[in-house]
């Protein structure tokens, strides 16, 4: 039982790692967006792999549904042959390189610490029941006050960009 | 653990035979209603006997030897692709959905549908708005041809938007039958009335959206043939510009199920409601294919929306409306107005 969910974890998070690569590598910027969606795909199963599904669909509708798909949407504008001839990597690689090679050594210093059970992966830590409804207690009840402030976050962006792009017209 | 995987297996080939039978018989229903709308007879010499019934198989024969064409600037990989996207995601959103009432054997249930989880309608959701990759991708891999792109443009923007109002439309009924189970859904209504007689503006809301999600003719502006050609289908050919009337054909089965579990009622009837079981199973479909009807009845009807009335249709009516149906439920549930 728990080798078979082991399998899956992997099958999984390498769905997850490839995609993630692939939306790195790839050099048209159509192909990376179809890598992200892949990507996301497999942190979808991540988390319905830890039974919360709701949170896996939402993850499938926000972020690769929606998201995504507005990126793609700007796509309509560029010459994909002109990008595709473009250097893969901007100047800056190397300051890229080094953060997230910061990035990774800090995860795997807290993995360390934490003494996270490599024979546990894949097993299911999470509550039982519908974690819908314990989500949404906790969302309006303990946390409500940095909910409600995303939204105003929120807002304000999307004011900003009908502020920014009304500008010029008048 | 093993007789799990192999109902599930089970269950997932018989309904993806169903669905291809079921998209196969649309193909020829599709043509016939038309035919009967404007008073043609349409398809009939292929098997004379059954009205031409055994015409889609034959289409799907020619389509089969037609000779493939790629465009030499086309994105080889992703034009490849795109047809299997938007084939693949609606069957996949037809997994969850529920193909009649729940059997009761001994103690428990057994569910008519493939997947079975608490979030049934959010997956469906998600798989259908997955399935805009498809159109979005045949029209930027057609190698920078106007009317795909162009129709994949339109086809985004319009997934996009109504799938808010969509959302926010199922929302009411969800608040209502306080789960997002679609066998709970319908369960709130066998206890109650159907929730088309509590939510009417939420209906005629998602009626729309239905007709926009499936981009069938008051709303078929990825396809408009006057204007796009054929739009995101203008550089496909053989089998792959097959593959999107399938999709289209399941997604328009799946929005019609939709409907008739968060609006009237699933498998309840107004007579003879529930028992034995086979009575709500016969309720069931003969309410789904009436809506699969009404698809087709208007897109022999309606004329098309122009691109901007579609868009102000969506954000500056449909969109308040719902919001303010949606406080207007919030609120009544609040003070616990009783349901009949």
């Amino acid at each position: 039982m728990t080798s078979m969910e082991a399998i899956i974890f992997a099958i999984v998070s390498l769905i997850a790692v490839v995609g993630a690569l692939g939306l790195v590598f790839a050099k048209n910027p159509y192909h990376s967006a179809l890598w992200m969606v892949f990507s996301f795909v497999g942190l979808a199963g991540l988390l319905a792999l830890l039974e919360a599904y709701f949170l896996t669909v939402l993850q499938l509708i926000v972020y690769a549904g929606a998201i995504v798909v507005m990126i793609a949407f700007v796509m309509m504008t560029i010459d994909f042959r002109k990008v595709g001839g473009l250097s893969k990597f901007v100047p800056q690689w190397l300051w890229g390189l080094i953060i997230s090679f910061g990035i990774l050594i800090d995860l795997f210093i807290l993995a360390s610490k934490m003494k996270i059970d490599v024979s546990q992966s894949g097993k299911n830590l999470a509550i039982a029941g519908s974690n819908t409804k314990a989500l949404g207690m906790e969302l309006f009840t303990h946390y409500l006050f940095p909910f409600e402030l995303v939204a105003i976050i929120l807002l304000v962006a999307l004011i900003g960009v009908v502020v920014l792009t009304k500008r010029e017209i008048k | 653990m093993l007789i799990y995987v192999l109902t599930g297996a089970i269950k997932l080939l018989v309904v993806f035979v169903l669905l291809l039978l079921y998209a196969l018989f649309m193909l020829w229903f599709e043509r016939k209603a038309l035919g009967f709308i404007q008073i043609r007879i349409g398809p009939k010499l292929v098997s004379s006997g059954l009205e031409g019934l055994l015409q889609p198989i034959a289409d799907m024969l020619k389509t089969l030897w037609k000779e493939d064409i790629v465009p030499h600037r086309a994105d080889k990989l992703v034009f490849w692709l795109a047809p299997v996207i938007g084939a693949m995601f609606p069957f996949a959103a037809a997994m969850a959905m529920p193909f009649g009432p729940p059997l009761k054997i001994g103690g428990s249930y057994f569910y008519l549908s493939v997947v079975h989880v608490n979030v049934g309608i959010l997956y469906i959701l998600a798989a259908l708005g997955l399935t805009s990759y498809g159109v979005l991708s045949a029209g930027i891999a057609s190698g920078g041809n106007k009317y795909s792109l162009i129709s994949a443009q339109r086809e985004v923007a319009q997934m996009v938007s109504y799938e808010v109002v969509m959302a926010l439309a199922l929302l009411n009924p969800i608040l209502m039958a306080q789960s997002l189970d679609l066998y709970d859904i319908v369960a709130m209504q066998a206890h109650h009335l159907w929730f088309v007689f509590y939510q009417p503006v939420a209906f005629v809301v998602f009626l729309i959206c239905m007709f926009a999600t499936a981009a069938i003719v008051p709303f078929d502006l990825p396809e408009a043939e006057q204007e796009l050609v054929a739009g995101f289908n203008t550089e496909y050919s053989a089998m792959k510009m097959g593959m999107f009337p399938f999709g289209q054909f399941v997604t328009i089965l799946v929005m019609s199920s939709l409907m008739v579990i968060f609006f009237l009622g699933g498998w309840t009837g107004p007579i003879w409601n529930g028992h034995p079981w086979i009575l709500g199973f016969i309720w069931y479909w003969i309410k789904v294919f009436f809506f699969v009807f009404l698809f087709i009845w208007s897109w022999g009807t309606f004329p098309r929306y122009r691109y901007d009335q579609l868009m102000n249709i969506c954000w500056k009516i449909l969109l308040p409306i719902s919001v303010l149906n949606i406080l207007w439920t919030g609120f009544a549930l609040i003070i616990h107005i009783p349901m009949i």
